[in-house]
């Protein structure tokens, strides 16, 4: 009874949100789905004929180096994340309440402040007479070119995208009880041996969404790869951004763009299927 | 008492916050600054390109009557559409 009168509220409630994902992300979504479909024209933005040449394009040389450059740099991203992350959210969950909300608007205050003006400070930090040129100089060394190289684009993107792995990492190490730590130790478990078989497993799930996060955000990036990368070596979402503003290739730029989609969509169910299947390990053993 | 994390992990947690902090406090150090390009540490203090800031028509539009404009209407736009589809 309750539940029939209490439909139409429902519908009233969720509808805008339903009506606003169905109009702004499933129709675009499936508009590019159709340009990928098509070949290029450079008068009509693409021909009524159907076509898969789009995405037999992507295993040529240049676009198979192009998502392998993606990927790996997401790969580093990752890792990088991951060691500057866990200690950081390991600390985190185990430290004093004070310190820990001091230490949480730390991490996420610059959460606040646009990408574009963090990069800029990194331009100030990395460029050619930056900070670490001034100091390499001061010490007598001869200075570095670090802007506008791939590792710059890691720098900026482990510095944007830290706070997303610290979070669920923090979130899981925290329903871990302190007591589980301590009986670790009383029963004659080092530290690193206690870490290993008591936090880190336990963690595992959060470090595997933070990964997750981390991994395809920064596979997915444009802005920081743009302003601290450079053309040669580019990430996938600067060559789509280009087919679609500079060369208005749309076809092309579509099928780049669902392939990015369904490889980061593959890796989810990938780590999804992984973690069901250790979790089972753990219950049978 | 509770468990700490080990002293030996303080180095990571500092470096992790002085790599997440450096650029913005390096933006903050540069805008206060004399010096027409990017120069830090800045040679001096002034408020040069706040005044010069508020003295720009086009920043002052984009700021107040385009930024802030577009920021409360997405706030209030996702406020009411999440907080009834939370609810629904």
């Amino acid at each position: 009874m309750d539940g029939v009168r209490s439909r139409p509220i429902w519908a009233f409630l969720t509808g805008p949100y339903a009506l606003f994902l169905l109009f702004l992300l499933l129709v675009p979504f499936a508009n590019v789905a159709m340009y990928s479909l098509h070949p290029y024209s450079p008068t009509k933005v693409f021909l009524p004929e159907l076509t898969l040449d789009n995405y037999r394009k992507i295993f040529d040389l240049y676009y198979v180096r192009l998502f392998g450059r993606t990927l790996r740099l997401g790969l580093i991203t990752t890792a990088v994340c991951v060691v500057l992350g866990y200690p950081l959210a390991y600390f985190l969950a185990r430290a004093r309440p004070r310190v820990q909300a001091l230490g949480l608007f730390l991490l996420i205050m610059p959460l606040m402040v646009s990408a574009v003006i963090r990069i800029f400070g990194w331009i100030v930090i990395l460029g050619r007479k930056g900070l670490v040129n001034q100091t390499l100089v001061a010490l007598g060394l001869e200075p570095i070119k670090l802007l506008y190289s791939e590792t710059a684009v890691v720098i900026g993107l482990v510095n944007i995208f830290v706070p997303f792995m610290v979070l669920p990492i923090m979130a899981s190490i925290e329903r871990v009880p302190p007591n589980l730590e301590e009986a670790a130790q009383n029963l004659g478990a080092n530290w690193y041996r206690m870490f290993r078989r008591v936090i880190l497993p336990l963690s595992l799930p959060g470090l595997i969404s933070g990964c997750l996060l981390v991994y395809s955000l920064s596979i997915s990036a444009f802005v920081t790869p743009a302003l601290m990368g450079n053309a040669r070596e580019r990430m996938a979402g600067q060559q789509i951004y280009d087919e679609v503003l500079v060369s208005f290739n749309w076809p092309s730029a579509s099928s780049l763009a669902l392939t990015l989609v369904l490889l980061t969509i593959a890796l989810m169910f990938g780590a999804l299927f992984a973690t069901r299947h250790a979790s089972r390990r753990d219950i049978a053993s | 008492m509770s468990a700490r994390a080990p002293r030996p992990l303080l180095p990571f947690v500092v470096g992790a916050y002085v790599g997440l902090l450096a650029p913005l406090v390096v933006v903050v150090a540069v805008s206060f600054g004399p010096s027409v390009a990017f120069e830090f540490p800045p040679r001096g203090v002034t408020l040069h390109w706040f005044e010069a800031f508020f003295a720009s028509q086009a920043f002052v539009t984009a700021f107040f009557r385009v930024s802030l404009v577009v920021g409360v209407l997405a706030a209030v736009l996702a406020t009411v559409l999440g907080t009834s589809a939370a609810l629904g």
